[in-house]
């Protein structure tokens, strides 16, 4: 079987890990500086695929450290912590074994930390608990603060610091410091692509090699994999092939999507990620109308924006009701366009659409009110809207007020209805 | 439902003939010549609401078929899900039961006909040519440009028109007089102008106001009126109006979502809150520019949300100008 391609080409020295360099020099300092005053323990934290793991193991590699690792392969082994221990405190081996370094790496201490021990059993292997049922994360943390080797911790998700309570010890900046790295460019993922490319002798043009790049946000690990779906076992590779990748799937589809649409760096490449979404154009819109105008942008460029992408809403309208399909690309366009305008504060924190949100919760009450204005727009010869509007607050003034008009109200609608119109 | 009396003014006044009809008189001739010689075409009635074009149709059925009134009339309403395999389905049930009561056809009166979509008008189309000697249609709109050409060549078209402050006015002072209550000439003029002359609404403020007293002032209905109006609707419009896009969003979701407001109510009271708004001139002009362009783009069919929203936004930026 062929080695998988992250793994193969994985660095074997920190200069091989692409991109964050001053933090791979904070890393190397806070490394060397163990034992003399500085934390016993680093988190590193970053998005998935910057190089976090690959960067303490290239680290470790490089400088001769005996590296021991707990992640979710352990986690819980009662002889985990035994080894942790071990790892820690026994200096015995140490001599024996020459002057070889311990460093210990906690790989996503996140995950970790959300995980409950023994059930590994669910579909992914892990099953999300609540903190309290989650014991053996603090008691590694704990264990780990008496340490006399340098301790690392990987982190993707940096709110988990401030929401999981077992993490609170990574906060301690006397015991914890803390390096972050970021999104790697895409250029530097396309260098990474293309040397993998030409160790595989992979004929591959520079065009597929930007797409494969730009794909996958920053993340490095995605577009080697990428680069092994289409690539393993080819000698050419087309942009024709890009079409068999699959996208990866996220949690909220709609979610993954509009911020693709939103933060990228021009139409073209918001129309990609629209276009290969697999979510209704209707969710990905309403997911829009939640955030654009959210947006830190000074009031003029949302102003801007918000009209944009009620023009984009007029095409789509126009689009269905004259079945006038080619309109389609209009409305895609302009959603597209749209969040280019916000400028530089594109970067936000997407809210849930109010408008799907108030629609479930509110469904008991609207079913309520729907079948009152039907019921009385065939008596007032109205549409149900025009009585939603204007004649259910007259009736509903006049029944709270009135026992005549209720008696009348029970005898031409029924009980049911003259109830129904009181229950608000 | 019996002969009992009506009590929702709406119902109890409404004219049941012709010739009681106030207003678009040229139109109201018309069906009277239809009604005299028991015939008439397929109809299209279009007109802001509130001007009597159900009550026109209502008449004029009424008119037409006599004591075969009830059999023979029915009204849907198009923005219903299935309307077309609805009005279809029943055409097609009137041509079997054909010849009840003796009458030449029946009356169908298919409301809201500017919500059905391009293709429904299309189905509605064979459907009115198949089956006319069966059924007459009286199609009712706002919008009759929303109305396909094939369709609105198959009926006469009879365009409503605002009925006048004199008419609204005299209607007004009449139902006052039948339920002995006392109002004054000012203040029926105040349920007009707030009203925009929608008859319709006009009666059920009127209604409204005499639940609470059988006096009628301009001052009494403007209290109503301000009270009646949405009051997060004013807020969000203030909050705009200082900038404060987030706060007065979150109110616009609450109208849209929560009080199920329909948007072009929203855009009535918005226009009528600005009309009356303690502001310069030029502010005022500045911002019914815009929610004017507003209204017509959410007739052409603009996402709802959004497009307040971005009038929200702008609001707030021509105050600061």
């Amino acid at each position: 079987m062929e080695r998988i391609w992250t793994d193969k080409y994985a660095p074997q020295k920190l200069i091989e890990v692409e991109g964050n360099r001053k933090s791979k020099e904070d890393f190397v300092s806070w490394a060397t500086a163990f034992g003399k005053g500085s934390p016993p323990w680093c988190l590193i934290s970053g998005p998935r695929g910057t190089g976090k793991t690959s960067l303490v193991h290239a680290f470790a590699q490089e400088n001769g450290y005996d590296l021991f690792e707990v992640n979710r392969e352990n986690l819980g082994d009662s002889v985990m912590l035994d080894g942790v221990r071990e790892a820690m405190f026994n200096t015995a081996t140490l001599a024996q074994s020459g002057p070889t370094k311990r460093m210990i790496l906690v790989d996503e201490i996140d995950v970790l930390a959300s995980v409950k021990i023994g059930s590994r059993s669910s579909e992914n292997g892990y099953e999300h608990v609540a903190d309290d049922e989650n014991v053996s994360t603090s008691v590694l943390l704990k264990t780990l603060t008496d340490t006399r080797v340098p301790v690392v911790f990987t982190l993707s998700d940096e709110d988990e610091l401030y929401r999981n309570k077992k993490l609170i010890l990574l906060k301690e900046k006397k015991l914890c410091a803390h390096i972050k790295l970021t999104r790697v460019r895409s250029d530097t993922i396309r260098l990474v692509l293309k040397r993998i490319a030409r160790a595989e002798r992979l004929e591959i043009s520079d065009e597929v090699l930007t797409k494969l790049a730009e794909s996958t946000e920053g993340d490095v690990r995605a577009a080697v994999n990428d680069l092994q779906a289409i690539g393993a076992g080819e000698e050419v590779v087309t942009s024709a092939d890009l079409g068999a990748l699959g996208r990866r799937q996220t949690a909220a589809g709609g979610y993954k999507t509009v911020l693709d649409v939103i933060l990228s760096p021009s139409i073209q490449t918001a129309l990609d990620k629209l276009t290969s979404s697999t979510e209704d154009s209707e969710t990905i819109f309403a997911w829009m109308v939640e955030n654009v105008p959210g947006s830190r942008s000074p009031s003029a460029a949302i102003y801007e924006s918000c009209n944009e992408l009620a023009e984009s809403s007029l095409f789509g309208f126009r689009a269905k009701r004259y079945r006038m399909y080619g309109l389609q690309k209009y409305m895609n366009e302009l959603m597209c366009y749209s969040p280019q305008l916000l400028g530089e504060h594109r970067y936000m924190r997407l809210n849930f659409p109010s408008r799907l949100r108030y629609l479930s919760r509110s469904r008991a009450e609207r079913a309520r009110t729907n079948l009152l204005a039907g019921v009385f727009s065939k008596y007032l010869h109205s549409s149900p809207r025009a009585v939603l509007n204007s004649d259910l607050q007259l009736i509903t003034g006049l029944a709270q007020g009135n026992d005549a008009f209720r008696e009348w109200l029970r005898r031409k609608f029924g009980e049911e209805i003259s109830e129904l119109l009181l229950s608000t | 439902m019996s002969s009992e009396e009506e009590l929702i003014w709406t119902e109890k006044y409404r004219p049941a003939k012709l010739d009681d009809i106030v207003g678009n008189d040229a139109i109201i001739l018309r069906l009277k010549q239809f009604a005299r010689t028991k015939n008439m075409p397929h109809c299209l009635f279009a007109g802001p609401p509130g001007v009597g074009k159900t009550t026109a149709a209502l008449a004029l059925a009424k008119e037409i078929l006599g004591e075969h009134f009830r059999a023979n009339y029915l009204e849907m309403n198009a923005s219903m899900d299935n309307s077309i395999k609805n009005v279809r389905e029943t055409v097609k049930d009137y041509a079997r039961s054909m010849g009840f009561g003796g009458l030449p056809f029946k009356i169908l009166v298919l409301d809201e006909a500017d919500n059905m979509s391009t293709e429904a008008q299309q189905a509605l189309r064979r459907t009115m040519e198949i089956y006319s000697s069966i059924c007459r249609f009286i199609l009712i709109c706002n919008y009759s440009n929303r109305i396909i050409e094939p369709v609105q060549s198959r009926c006469v078209v009879f365009r409503f028109s605002r009925i006048s402050k004199q008419d609204v006015v005299g209607r007004l002072g009449f139902i006052a007089k039948s339920e002995s209550i006392v109002a004054d000439g000012e203040g029926l003029d105040a349920i007009y102008e707030e009203s925009e002359g929608d008859l319709r609404s006009c009666v059920n403020t009127l209604q409204s106001l005499a639940v609470v007293g059988k006096k009628i002032d301009k001052k009494r209905v403007e209290e109503f009126v301000g009270s009646s109006k949405t009051l997060s609707l004013h807020e969000m419009l203030k909050s705009s109006l200082q900038g404060e896009l987030e706060n007065s969003r979150k109110k616009l979701q609450e109208l849209l979502y929560i009080n199920a407001l329909a948007p072009e109510e929203i855009v009535r009271q918005l226009y009528r809150e600005i009309v009356r708004a303690d502001m310069s001139d030029g502010l005022k002009a500045a911002l019914l520019d815009e929610l004017g362009e507003v209204e017509f783009r959410l007739i052409e069919g603009a996402d709802a949300e959004i497009q307040l929203t971005a009038f929200l936004a702008k609001a707030g930026l021509i105050t600061k100008s």
